[in-house]
């Protein structure tokens, strides 16, 4: 028999040391966004014969291993992407609809005062001040179709600078990744690459949020990511995405259909602003050609038939008044004029409630528009409520599994700590058998 | 289910975020007295009181076109009635100057027929606003002599005024029609014959002529009957849309504006569900094993 137990002990001591290095790089990490804590696997280490027989020869590190799971990474990640993708559209939706003003200071508004000043005109066609009041209407329901249309278009450029500012974030992410993905190859084989790992799912977390990205494993812990089928990283080799100026994305192989923020910018670029610029094209249109037509069938003070009031050829952005002078209005029905006829300017004033181009009286049609914006942007944010539900309870399994629970370490820090006093008792206790068989052996009769 | 430190925090701060975005809402809906300000907090409802506020907007030029309507009926009204109590005046002279004992007043007569003529073509020329009131849509006076001939200035405009929805009520009569111009047997030419008839004592003409200063009074009669029934209808359109009005302003309150008591005992229950999750905060998050342990 040989003193293998106190080599034994001083295994049971390192591995101790571990776990408890292990336990305070896990308590430092508590809160440290991404990390996932780690664990040390111990394993018997092989016995050897001896006298009596076979005696185990104490305890190895195996490992130290983060205990992550990929199925809730893959679940969070779907709910990052989505909810990505969702918190934009609904900000974007959410600032398209201030551009229509509030309920009481929206474009119906000002066509209503318009309605009201052609109506008071008709009382007193003859009078200067009610046709300056008609033309100040006028001008006020043009500025703000145009103001609206205007801030729609500026808030278009505006996503489409964002697109370019979050693809390129996206190639500085994808660089990142294959970088990690070399550097987790070459630690695999000596040393941990947990760190690097944590370091690696962060950004992968950041890509899907920002554009939604699939994740295969590959070869030694490196990974293969893609968007739509068209690879990004594959382990160390990378391609970057294009922004164009329209707001799509192209990859060296084609185009690309992302997802999460940028995703949210497209859509609302692709869906929602065009729908809302055409209906305001629509309502110009319909408005320049009801006012334009109306003020054609009267006649002007000097007896010539009114001309275009508005001009929509530019659609709603350049909406533009043609009149420009109290006498362009057409107020007199019969020619030639008289005076105070103001037939023409009542009919004017009665297209508030007239069919236009078959979708309701000019007024619905406004209302109609802002609605629909409203109701888009009501429809968004719910969507992101309930997206942030779910991808609530997703990070949480997530953080379930991953996470760093204070009490646990404490827990198991007392029983690391108490594996390595009782190894080193045992050490002791080893230590003075060999001190009395060393000292006390062979003095018999001295 | 294992709960981690960082879960703790974060739910907990996302708690909290939760209930002060329901506490500014509430805030929001107190101090601003409006429950929807913007299409998307409640699209129907703001559809509805974009619609609600439209129509106010049209009743209350209704209302204005009312009052205008009012002035100018009640204004052509008074004109008729003293033209009426003028040609009764004039009708009196004819019976008088018929007659054998008044031989030796005709030529007075004849000189208050004229004047009575005058008058009368005066009051038919009254303007309001710059406007003549029985001239249609002309700018001209409705009754002039041209050449020795009374003839009618103005034209045959109808003036109207919308005075509800769908009322639209005319609020002018001719001095063509209401003076005889279009029957051919306008009252100026007549009483510019009754006062021949004075001066020359041609005591048949005068007598005859009464059977035409009557048809001129029913010709007058029948254009305050008009008037009057124009300002009835704009009456009680107006009272109409004054009710309407304060209908529409009901509902549009109803539909907007904050249910105060509610919206306070509202931002209460808010203040409370934040002030306890703060204070779970508070409880759960310096308790740890660490702290026990020694």
């Amino acid at each position: 028999m040989g003193f293998s137990g106190i080599n034994t002990s001083y295994t049971a001591i390192r591995a101790a040391q571990a776990a408890i290095n292990t336990t305070s790089h896990n308590i430092a990490n508590a809160t440290t966004e991404g990390f996932t804590r780690q664990s040390v696997q111990l394993g018997s280490r092989p016995a050897h014969e001896s006298y009596g027989g076979w005696i185990g020869s104490g305890v190895d590190t195996l490992d130290i291993s983060r205990q992550r799971d990929s199925f809730l990474d893959d679940r969070a990640r779907a709910e990052l992407n989505l909810l990505g993708q969702y918190e934009v559209r609904d900000r974007l939706l959410g600032q398209a609809e201030t551009r229509f003003g509030e309920l009481d200071a929206g474009i119906d508004v000002a066509l209503s005062g318009l309605f009201a000043s052609l109506e008071e005109w008709s009382l007193h066609p003859d009078q200067s001040p009610s046709r300056q009041t008609v033309l100040g209407a006028m001008d006020n329901v043009a500025a703000r179709l145009r103001a609206t249309t205007e801030g729609l278009q500026a808030m278009s450029k505006a996503s489409v600078t964002s697109i370019e500012d979050l693809v390129s974030q996206v190639n500085g992410k994808v660089d990142a990744i294959a970088k990690l993905n070399r550097e987790i190859v070459a630690a695999s084989g000596n040393g941990s690459a947990n760190d690097l790992l944590d370091a690696r799912d962060r950004l992968v977390d950041d890509l899907s949020r920002t554009a939604g990205v699939t994740v295969i494993p590959g070869k030694e812990g490196a990974i293969r990511i893609s968007i739509g089928g068209l690879t990004l990283v594959d382990n160390g080799e990378v391609s970057h995405l294009t922004a164009n100026p329209d707001g799509t994305v192209t990859h060296p192989d084609g185009p690309v259909k992302l997802g999460g923020e940028i995703g949210g910018h497209q859509r609302f670029l692709t869906q929602d602003l065009p729908s809302m610029i055409a209906s305001l094209d629509t309502l110009a249109t319909n408005l320049a050609n009801a006012f334009n037509s109306q003020n054609a069938a009267g006649f002007r003070m000097d007896g010539s038939p009114g001309g275009d009031l508005f001009d929509a050829s530019g659609g709603a952005a350049n909406f533009t008044m043609i009149a420009t002078s109290p006498s362009d209005l057409a107020a007199a029905g019969t020619n030639p004029p008289a005076a105070f006829d103001g037939a023409n300017a009542a009919a004017l004033a009665s297209l508030r409630t007239a069919d236009v181009g078959g979708a309701g009286s000019l007024l619905s049609q406004f209302r109609n528009t802002i609605t629909a914006v409203g109701v888009s942007a009501a429809r968004a944010d719910l969507d992101l409520r309930g997206q942030r539900a779910l991808e609530n309870t997703a990070s949480v399994a997530r953080e379930s599994a991953h996470g760093v629970n204070l009490d646990e370490e404490m827990a198991n820090l007392i029983t690391f700590q108490r594996s390595l006093e009782a190894a080193a008792r045992v050490m002791s206790a080893m230590d003075e058998a060999l001190a009395t068989l060393i000292n006390r052996t062979g003095v018999v009769g001295r | 289910m294992r709960i981690t430190n960082r879960m703790l925090v974060d739910q907990s701060l996302s708690r909290l975020q939760t209930s002060q975005s329901a506490l500014a809402r509430q805030q929001e809906r107190i101090s601003s007295g409006r429950d929807i300000r913007r299409a998307s907090d409640d699209p129907s409802g703001a559809s509805r009181i974009m619609s609600l506020q439209a129509d106010l907007r049209a009743r209350e030029q209704e209302s204005r076109n009312s009052e205008d309507a009012d002035t100018v009926l009640s204004l052509s009204d008074t004109a008729l009635q003293s033209i009426v109590s003028r040609m009764h005046r004039a009708r009196d002279l004819v019976v008088a100057g018929a007659s054998e004992q008044q031989n030796g007043s005709r030529p007075a007569m004849a000189t208050e027929l004229a004047g009575i003529r005058d008058e009368i073509a005066q009051v038919a020329n009254q303007r309001h606003d710059g406007r003549p009131l029985f001239a249609g849509f002309a700018d001209a006076d409705a009754v002039a002599k041209v050449a020795g001939t009374w003839t009618y200035g103005g034209d045959a405009g109808a003036i109207t005024r919308r005075v509800g929805p769908t009322d639209i009520v005319q609020v002018n009569v001719t001095a063509a029609d209401a003076f005889g111009f279009n029957a051919g047997a306008d009252l100026f030419t007549l009483l510019d014959d009754v006062e021949a008839a004075m001066t020359a004592n041609d005591q048949t003409a005068l007598s005859n002529a009464l059977t035409s200063i009557d048809a001129a009074l029913s010709r007058i009669g029948d254009a305050q009957a008009s008037i009057g029934a124009a300002a009835n209808r704009v009456e009680s359109s107006q009272i109409r849309n004054l009710d309407a009005q304060l209908a529409l302003r009901t509902e549009l309150s109803l539909v907007q504006d904050t249910d105060m008591a509610s919206a306070v005992m509202e931002l209460q229950l808010q203040e409370m569900s934040y002030e306890a999750t703060l204070s779970a905060l508070g409880r759960s998050l310096p308790t740890s094993l660490v702290a026990f342990l020694r």
